[in-house]
């Protein structure tokens, strides 16, 4: 006895010390604003600065970081046996917040390595054979991200002889932007890179899941938004053009793929690559308008990317702990064994479907807001004339709105499969409710979705400070007249405040309408099954099945198996039991990934048997080689 | 002014035409789409003889009418009641692939008029941009189809489209080449039936 | 954007006139419809008829159901009320003209849709999981076109709220008409091919026959009606009316690219009324004949013709964007 009392205590500190150190960074970045300040150690000075892009990344890595503190709380009891689950995270996201106000390339880099190496320990957290080969996988990707980025860090180095982020300025060509920006957007699981993120997020524990996903992911938007904004010598628009096409690459794929998902955390990871993908389509268009000159539309593109970030966090963070609840109570997290949770879990699924309503960008919740943003300024980019950028714009529209209506159909598998119907097994049908302090964890961030959602005045012309640092402008905080600074007057308005105002008016009417002229009788009975007396909850439809015809239609982006196994010696009619099974693999993981992975194979196998003999003489040969062609590149190389 | 407008909408029939093409595998409906299709290049000429008031595109008008409108399609008509084929079967990638394939080749040939041509020079603002995808998208359907009628009708579409180009800017051929052009056209189309006749009474058996 | 009192009533005007006749436009397609195939058919007035015959009946809910049930109706039906308010008819300034986003509109379709199908799959019946995603099924596809068309409007134009748009078409073509000059917002060609686009985007978005009919209860041809199967009662005659409300609000569009004409001031609005409905008689009766000639397509081949509404609008955005 005493000991399980003993066993919470590393959870509820290190939560406790989460939140409380989120409040004093947030605190001190805002207080030490537009100072710094450097901390001398004797081998190695690590230098902090605040400015604008960091407060913001300080208060939003914090605020999403105390909602997920709450939230696991009381959903970390299950990860009390292994209390090292509650140090990692608290470091992780303190090296996070450490990682954004960093002013100098050997504190970025240290903190950056130290998130990474804190990430993966969560990743292997659970220990089983899934997790180990996730890990694996996400370590050696984020590590071929930090060396293209610690390169790009050098090759700065080189160019300005300083540590320093302040003499960065201006300073980064095109190959130092095209290094980092590789080596982030590994980190960022942009398309071609992407293979990692649907591993190694749904593996980890659910409140890690929802800060990797709301949280780490925008850490490599960081890097970006320095390099490209700050560090850049603003001379190459085509990189804006390529950031573009490949973002809206991702977003078209990354939800492609999440259709096709039946676990709902590999959905959300998915999901995530989607977001990514949006918020690399603003930066593209926000970098080009940069250096081609076109000032209002490089404002609008950098609102609809910050925007983003804070959308994508608040909502794909809620996402996740709730797939973790979904997880905890009913130890599953496959869509076709769920069903039917909204009976028992009804504050849940409504927290749930808000959240859902956010992340598809359904009016007039804030994942619409940024959208719209996004809209315009890629129909702003079509206004400039530009020949290139008005047609990849028209690529990037067609790509968009297919990617917003495949988010619709992805979001409305993963709650109707999952929360609506009859109950598919007993796992799901004895589901219990959850705790009222995981609910408020979820929550939190749910009303702040729909606060930015319906009254984006207040978020807009506070990010105002952020485009401002980065870009030198402003937009018009109010929504009204957002637009009218593109070359267009008065291009677009959107009120959301008014239109959520007669929806309200209307539903009112329709409900007073109702309640004179309609009938108030309800009867509650059996869903009809053709007359059939069969309960089966396997006759539902599932979630593979809802997916299948848009995948079916779009069969050129999967390379799906499906096979169909059943008693052969039976007739047609009478078997008692067929397996169908489908596996969807990823198009880019399979005709490069694993490609690449023989290649290297074979490479190295020839290697080996040139290099690994057993001859003494031969291996000395090789060293004596190694020292030659050092002194040669000593000697005629660096000098 | 009016006229040219009214130009653009018969160009814009004859991209239309084409890209429902793609999305049909009816081998009947092609050619009705043809004849269609060179019914609205005839009108297009019209009207730039109306403008221009040139006798030249006036006897274009009426050469395309009775040559492209009604006499290949009837051949054609004419020898696919005989083989007695109803649609295509054989293609290399989908419809919806092909239609969305042709939605990027205009995509390029607006780009590609663009660069060449300036506007005002062509009668009607776009026409370079919509012969040129209708050229582009005749060579995929002569690409990506098996069957040699679809092919014969690929063929006649990048035909149209140089007609077309053809038109818009020179205003008018002579009359004499425009004639030897559409007769080799219509003798090659007499040729390639026989051979399809031939083909089929001689291998499908 | 001024506030005035008028633009505000007779805006309010407009919307209850269009909300009021929606089930007549619904019950006109239908009458043709079944006139054409030699049937009597129904009252024309009918479906008013129906709807408050729905409301007085009893409200039959399944054992499954949970909240969406009680809430998706609602959302439904006045979320097409929201877009019909944003859409000029007869009157230029229509009452949410304020914030009528060509954007905004697509999405808001697609928010219908969504309650829709959650309401379909709320009551664990197997045809609510087929409607569902049978609806997006065609909404992925059709929605790519939808947001092409709008754009292409809004390029066309250099306007992005449909009460702007429109009046800057009908502008250019009063001008050319009464002067004779040319404008760039004056076009044949790009209105024509949009038209088109929207077309076939409406026939899909409306369960309209070669994509989905409607009038069967059978599951190979459900697409919309397998949605709200189990609905009874008032929800069901939400649907009904939002349905009807849906297909107004693409024939209003569609009207509008087919001769924009709307009043800018309160004398003009009697002829502009008769004008537009009108125009909306005209584009049943040809919806009614694409139904009576056309029979039901395949569903995999439903992909083929709405990828030509997609090219056909990306056409018509290369048109425009050739204009500056």
């Amino acid at each position: 006895m005493d000991n399980l009392k003993h066993k919470g205590i590393f959870r509820y500190f290190f939560n406790f010390l989460t939140i409380l150190s989120a409040a004093f960074f947030t605190v001190l970045s805002i207080y030490y604003f537009k100072s710094e300040f450097i901390l001398q150690s004797s081998f190695i000075n690590f230098s902090f600065k605040f400015n604008a892009l960091s407060l913001f990344f300080v208060i939003f890595i914090s605020s999403v970081s105390v909602f997920i503190s709450i939230f696991s709380i009381k959903y970390g009891d299950k990860y009390d046996d292994k209390p090292s689950l509650f140090i990692y995270s608290f470091l992780f996201i303190i090296s996070m917040l450490i990682l954004v106000i960093s002013n100098d390339m050997l504190t970025f880099l240290i903190f950056w390595e130290l998130m990474s190496i804190f990430s993966f320990l969560l990743v292997i957290y659970e220990g089983n054979e899934e997790s180990r080969k996730a890990g694996f996988l996400y370590f050696l990707m984020t590590h071929i991200g930090t060396i293209l980025i610690t390169a790009a860090f050098i090759m700065l180095y080189l160019k300005t002889s300083s540590f320093s982020f302040d003499y960065y300025k201006g300073a980064a060509g095109i190959i130092i932007l095209a290094a980092a920006i590789t080596g982030f957007s590994i980190k960022a699981g942009i398309m071609p890179f992407h293979t990692w993120l649907p591993y190694a997020h749904p593996v980890a524990p659910a409140n890690i899941s929802a800060v990797m996903s709301g949280v780490m992911v925008n850490m490599a938007i960081y890097g970006i938004l320095k390099f490209l904004f700050v560090f850049s010598s603003g001379s190459d628009s085509f990189l804006g053009i390529v950031l573009l096409v490949i973002g809206a690459l991702s977003a078209l794929l990354g939800i492609m793929y999440a259709m096709a998902q039946k676990d709902i955390k590999k959905l959300l990871a998915f999901s995530t690559i989607e977001n990514m993908g949006i918020i690399f389509m603003g930066i593209g268009i926000s970098y080009w308008a940069r250096v081609e000159n076109f000032q209002s539309l490089e404002y609008l593109a950098m609102a609809a990317v910050l925007l983003h970030i804070i959308n994508h966090g608040l909502s794909k963070s809620s996402l996740f702990m709730g797939s973790g609840l979904i997880d905890k109570y009913t130890h599953t997290r496959n869509m076709e064994k769920l069903g039917g949770l909204s009976k028992k879990m009804g504050q849940l699924s409504v927290l749930f479907l808000i959240g859902i309503m956010s992340i598809s960008a359904m009016p007039p919740l804030n994942g619409f807001l940024s959208e719209w943003y996004l809209y315009i300024s890629l129909i702003g980019s079509v206004f400039t004339g530009n020949l290139y950028m008005v047609y990849f714009s028209i690529i990037a529209i067609a790509l968009l709105s297919l990617a917003g209506a495949a988010a619709g159909a992805a979001f409305t598998k993963l709650f109707g499969i999952t929360f609506l119907g009859k109950p598919r097994t007993a796992n799901a049908e004895n589901t219990k409710k959850s705790h009222i302090i995981e609910r408020i964890g979820i929550a939190l961030p749910v009303v702040l979705c729909i606060y930015i959602g319906v009254y984006p005045y207040q978020i807009i012309s506070s990010l105002n400070a952020v485009i401002f640092y980065l870009t030198g402008g402003t937009v018009n905080p109010n929504p009204f007249t957002a637009v009218r600074a593109l070359k267009v007057h008065s291009f677009s308005l959107y009120a959301p405040l008014i239109i959520v105002a007669v929806f309200a008016v209307l539903l009112l009417i329709i409900f007073f309408y109702f309640k004179i002229f309609a009938s108030d009788k309800k009867r509650v009975f059996e869903t009809w099954a053709c007359g059939l007396d069969e309960k089966n909850p396997k006759a539902q439809y599932s979630g593979s099945g809802f997916s299948s015809s848009i995948m079916k239609v779009f069969s050129s982006f999967y390379s799906s198996v499906s096979e169909i196994d059943f008693e052969r010696d039976v007739k047609k009619y009478f078997r008692s039991k067929s397996v169908y099974t489908e596996e969807v693999n990823d198009i880019v993981e399979k005709y490069i990934y694993i490609p690449a992975g023989k290649l290297y194979y074979k490479i190295s196998e020839i290697f080996n048997k040139a290099v690994n003999s057993a001859n003494i003489n031969v291996s000395l040969g090789y060293l004596f080689l190694t020292l030659i062609v050092c002194f040669i590149i000593y000697i005629f190389i660096i000098r | 002014m009016i006229m040219e407008k009214i130009a653009e909408l018969f160009i814009i029939l004859i991209l239309v035409s084409v890209v429902l093409n793609v999305s049909s595998p009816f081998i009947k409906f092609a050619i009705k789409l043809y004849s269609f299709q060179s019914l609205m290049l005839a009108f297009y000429i019209l009207m730039g003889a109306v403008h221009f008031n040139s006798i030249n595109l006036y006897g274009s008008f009426a050469i395309t009418i009775i040559f492209k409108v009604i006499l290949i399609p009837y051949f054609l008509f004419k020898t696919l009641k005989k083989v007695k084929m109803d649609k295509e079967i054989n293609m290399y990638i989908g419809i919806p692939e092909a239609v969305v394939f042709a939605g990027s080749l205009t995509l390029l040939s607006n780009l590609i008029a663009q660069k060449i041509i300036k506007t005002g020079i062509t009668f009607g603002s776009f026409v370079f941009t919509i012969s040129l995808a209708t050229f582009l998208i005749g060579a995929m359907l002569m690409i990506t189809r098996k069957t040699l009628f679809s092919q014969i009708i690929g063929f006649l579409t990048i035909d149209n489209a140089i007609f077309l180009a053809a038109n818009s800017i020179t205003h008018g051929m002579p009359l004499l080449v425009e004639l030897g052009v559409l007769f080799d056209l219509f003798v090659s189309i007499l040729i390639l039936s026989l051979l399809i006749l031939n083909l089929r009474r001689n291998v499908a058996s | 954007m001024n506030f005035n009192a008028q633009h505000l009533i007779i805006g309010l005007i407009q919307f209850i006139i269009i909300v009021m006749l929606a089930p007549f436009f619904a019950g006109f397609i239908h009458k043709l419809k079944q006139r054409a195939r030699g049937q009597k058919g129904i009252n024309i007035f009918q479906f008013y008829i129906n709807f408050n015959k729905l409301l007085k009946k009893e409200l039959v809910l399944s054992k499954d159901a949970t909240f969406i049930s009680n809430i998706a109706p609602y959302i439904v039906f006045v979320t097409y009320l929201i877009i019909l308010l944003m859409l000029p008819a007869f009157y230029r300034y229509s009452l949410l003209g304020i914030s009528s986003d060509v954007i905004l509109i697509a999405y808001s379709l697609a928010l219908a849709t969504f309650f829709m199908t959650l309401y379909a799959m709320d009551h664990g019946s197997a045809f609510g999981g087929l409607g569902a995603s049978r609806e997006w099924f065609l909404t992925v596809l059709s929605e790519p076109s939808l947001i092409f068309i709008f754009i292409s409007l809004a390029i066309f134009t250099k306007q992005g709220r449909i009460t702007d748009i429109f009046y800057v078409i009908q502008k250019g073509a009063e001008n050319a008409f009464l002067t004779g000059a040319g404008s760039s917002t004056v076009s044949v060609a790009i209105p024509f091919l949009l038209f088109i686009s929207l077309f076939i985007v409406s026939i899909s978005e409306n369960a309209r026959i070669p994509i989905d009919n409607p009038e069967t209860h059978l599951e190979l041809t459900m697409f919309h009606e397998a949605n709200i199967l189990e609905a009874s009662g008032k929800h069901l005659g939400l649907y009904e009316y939002g349905s009807y409300l849906k297909l107004t609000v693409f024939l209003t569009i569609m009207s509008l690219i087919l001769f924009p004409y709307m009043a800018v001031n309160i004398y003009q609005i009697p002829l502009a009324f008769i004008i537009y409905v009108l125009k909306m008689i005209i584009l049943c009766i040809f919806i009614a004949g694409v139904e009576i000639v056309n029979p039901k397509m395949r569903v995999f081949r439903v992909p083929n013709i709405l990828s030509v509404s997609f090219i056909l609008s990306l056409i018509a955005m290369i048109l425009s964007i050739r204009r500056f």
